[in-house]
């Protein structure tokens, strides 16, 4: 391929003489004898190579020079020059010439040497700033990214745009500038740029992330890599460093982040309450550590679960029962440990939870201390296991294990969600055993309760039979021997009768008092007003001879048993007539209201009325408060009336002071509102 | 002691009034009975209030157990407790025979008990014994 060669020069003999060496050498040569004719062909041509005359008839010297470059950027200039000056040699390289060859002492081969020269060199240069070029584009194109340099110092020589964008500083503002204007103050305070250096130099590259903030403060999240850069014998010259904004990413992966922990919590959450619902319906206190260990074992990573009930504890040792929990398709060795163990404070992880009474955990349990654990982790691929003690008080009620196929460390929320399923075992256990406690108290209670009716039932038909031998043979006695008693015989006789009579008084009342419990309930509608007519019309004969009066209110319809209704008024009516005043007519006023939405009757008299402090007695059985003589009585009365409101779910009291008489109270719910 | 021997009776129920009657009048002691028919009344009279203001010091006290108000075993309490009358031997009259009625009372320091009913046979060898250390 041929070059071409743009010769100026206004010597005609010059001329010729260049154009005779280069003929034979595949230059193409195109000539100019002025600075205007030379300016024209440069318009329409570019050149491989110019040969400048620097005296030509319209400019003279560098002038000549400077205007030829101005058109021929690239291409290489030789200067030509009858003169030896070298100050204008000197001046002539500095405005860009290639090179200086003096007329006349033109060498062929020389010229020719530094056409080719200059022509490669061109190009070479031509290569380089292209190639420059292109690295500047690309620099100046990464807009996500902040490509720098610094000095050793880390002070920064280069910026880009990308670098301006992300950090909001110009090139001017931060040229010169240390690298640690982007760090926070307390990353600085740390040595952290400087260590990024320092990082790069030992290692080669360093990459880190971390935050960083703009010009304006604002916080952003950078990724980087610091690259060391080196000259050819070895010396640190600076380095180059690529950062980029990852605030964007930085903050989706913390939401991620935060999603996965607030899923997280939320299975805790689900966790906690699907154990408290079971283990709260658990029928005892072996299901509801079974079940807390297959809630746990089915909401968590932990697969498989071991509750150890400590049965007997003495001096650091226990032996526990254990309740398993295992996934589908498990199968568990066939051995009386599987089923009991004896623990050792402190040894395994169970022993060593109960010495700390904290949880612990083991990475590897095929170092335990305990033959199951190693068996777990030599046969079911089990690596990690949890132990959590359950305390009942100062009591060690239990050992829960959970054993996992991975050794993730459990996190705090994990620790104490099983933290708070302990307690509320504990509190279950507890009440477990209070639910036992008083089933048994109910099973002796209701045992001792039909004992006590069966016997007064058999005690009150047994003690009638030689009560009314008794009474047959007084009859007898009275009827045909009674002039050979004599005073006294007639006395005693009397005092027989009577008590014959008290006997059988005694005998109905316990017989009445046992079979109120003993009766279903058969409760229906009852008018109280007819109970209350019923209960006059019985006790007709005391009212009149004591000429009672009775005030009786519109009583209301109450759902009760009407027999006992019948009891309940006639005892309270009967004990108003019995403890009258001696000096009054009795006046008895039978009243009623509702109170909190149940019905609460009063019986009031005037009668002789009776000491507060006994009357909390009054409603036991056989209490009396008279003697026998003035007020005869069984005592079991008000304990009839106090088992019957009972039975009906109401409570009774009585209100009184000595001598003003007495205000029986009592409560009957109202049914309909049940 | 006096002479008669100064008794009292607490007993609420007639027919063993009449019958310790009947015992004392067997068992041919000199005596002068008083009868009280509750705790209450008892008390009264040997603390020598309201109506017994006058009432003699007993030389001996038979106490019934089952009664209204205050029961014997509060009685006795009382006596016992009193530097002014727990010189007085006690006579626990009884119908039943549960050990904790009896211990409860052997606790309250009664001196005697006696298991009703009231007969010559079963007063006479306590009235007795209590004559003979009390003199």
């Amino acid at each position: 391929m041929s070059q071409s060669i743009l010769l100026i020069e206004d010597s005609r003999a010059q001329l010729k003489a260049v154009s005779a060496i280069l003929r034979n050498d595949n230059f193409q040569i195109t000539s100019a004898s002025s600075l205007r004719e030379a300016l024209a062909c440069l318009d329409y041509t570019s050149f491989d190579c110019i040969l400048l005359d620097l005296s030509l008839p319209d400019s003279e010297g560098l002038e000549t020079l400077r205007n030829v470059r101005a058109k021929a950027k690239s291409a290489p200039l030789i200067v030509l020059t009858s003169t030896d000056d070298a100050s204008q040699v000197a001046e002539a390289l500095r405005e860009g010439a290639q090179d200086y060859l003096i007329k006349g002492r033109i060498d062929g081969e020389l010229l020719k040497r530094s056409i080719r020269y200059g022509i490669d060199r061109a190009r070479t240069q031509e290569l380089v700033r292209q190639s420059e070029e292109k690295f500047r584009l690309l620099v100046e194109s990464a807009k996500d990214y902040a490509i720098f340099m610094l000095d050793t110092d880390g002070n920064i020589v280069t910026w880009s745009s990308g670098a301006e964008r992300i950090t909001g500083y110009s090139s001017e503002e931060i040229v010169g500038k240390n690298l640690s204007i982007f760090y926070p103050q307390s990353a600085v305070d740390r040595g952290e740029p400087q260590h990024g250096l320092r990082e790069a130099v030992l290692k080669g590259r360093y990459e880190d992330e971390g935050w960083r903030k703009r010009k304006d403060g604002t916080r952003y999240w950078v990724s980087f890599i610091n690259t060391p850069l080196f000259d050819a014998e070895g010396n640190l010259r600076g380095y180059a460093r690529i950062a980029r904004d990852t605030t964007e990413k930085r903050i989706a992966e913390e939401t991620l982040r935060q999603k996965i922990i607030l899923e997280q919590k939320m299975v805790l959450v689900d966790l906690l309450q699907a154990v408290t619902i079971a283990i709260n319906l658990a029928p005892s206190v072996e299901d509801a550590v079974a079940l807390l260990l297959k809630e746990v074992c089915t909401h968590t990573r932990w697969s498989i679960g071991c509750g150890n009930i400590v049965d007997t504890e003495s001096k650091g040792e226990c032996q526990v029962s254990k309740v398993w929990y295992f996934p589908e398709g498990f199968k568990i060795r066939a051995d009386d440990s599987v089923l009991r163990e004896r623990l050792v404070m402190g040894v395994g992880i169970a022993g060593k939870s109960w010495e700390s009474g904290a949880p612990v955990w083991l990475d590897d349990i095929s170092k335990d201390d305990s033959a199951l654990c190693v068996w777990l982790s030599k046969h079911q691929g089990i690596k990690s296991g949890l132990a959590v003690p359950v305390y009942e008080g100062i009591r060690l009620f239990s050992i829960v294990e959970f054993f996992s196929s991975d050794n993730e460390r459990p996190d705090a929320p994990f620790l104490e969600v099983m933290a708070n399923i302990g307690k509320q075992l504990t509190a279950i256990v507890e009440r477990k055993r209070l639910e036992q406690l008083l089933a048994k108290e109910m099973q002796n209670l209701s045992r001792s309760n039909a004992e006590l009716q069966e016997f007064a039932k058999i005690a009150a038909h047994d003690l009638q039979e030689p009560l009314k031998s008794v009474q047959g043979f007084v009859d007898l006695l009275k009827r045909r021997h009674s002039d050979a008693l004599g005073d006294d015989g007639r006395r005693f006789l009397a005092f027989i009768d009577d008590a014959v009579i008290r006997m059988e008084q005694l005998i109905r009342g316990v017989l009445e008092h046992s079979k109120i419990r003993s009766q279903e309930k058969r409760f229906e509608v009852t008018n109280l007003n007819a109970v209350v007519q019923e209960v006059q019309d019985n006790l007709s004969v005391s009212i009149e001879q004591t000429g009672a009066k009775i005030k009786c209110e519109d009583l209301p319809m109450v759902v009760a048993d009407p027999l006992q209704m019948v009891q309940l008024f006639q005892n309270l009516l009967a004990n108003a007539l019995k403890f009258r005043s001696a000096d009054k007519i009795p006046e008895i006023h039978i009243s009623w209201r509702r109170e909190n939405g149940d019905y609460q009757f009063s019986v009031k008299d005037n009668g002789i009325g009776m000491d507060s402090r006994y009357l909390n007695k009054i409603f036991g059985m056989f209490s009396r408060l008279n003697a026998k003589t003035d007020y005869p009585g069984t005592g079991i009365g008000l304990a009839i009336c106090k088992k019957i409101v009972e039975h009906h779910g109401g409570v009774i009291w009585a209100e009184s002071q000595l001598g003003k008489g007495t205000e029986l109270c009592f409560v009957l719910p109202d049914e309909s509102r049940r | 002691m006096k002479n008669p021997v100064e008794i009292l009776l607490v007993e609420d129920s007639p027919a063993d009034i009449a019958l310790t009657e009947e015992a004392l009048k067997e068992s041919g002691l000199e005596n002068t009975l008083t009868i009280v028919t509750d705790g209450e009344q008892a008390i009264e009279y040997l603390s020598k209030r309201g109506k017994y203001k006058d009432a003699e010091r007993p030389d001996l006290i038979l106490l019934d157990l089952n009664m209204p108000k205050k029961n014997g075993h509060e009685v006795l309490e009382v006596i016992k407790d009193n530097p002014k009358l727990e010189e007085i031997p006690v006579v626990v009259l009884t119908v039943s025979e549960a050990e904790e009625d009896i211990a409860r009372a052997l606790g309250l320091k009664m001196n005697y008990y006696l298991n009703k009913p009231v007969s010559v046979q079963k007063l006479a060898p306590i009235l007795t014994t209590i004559i003979e250390l009390w003199n």
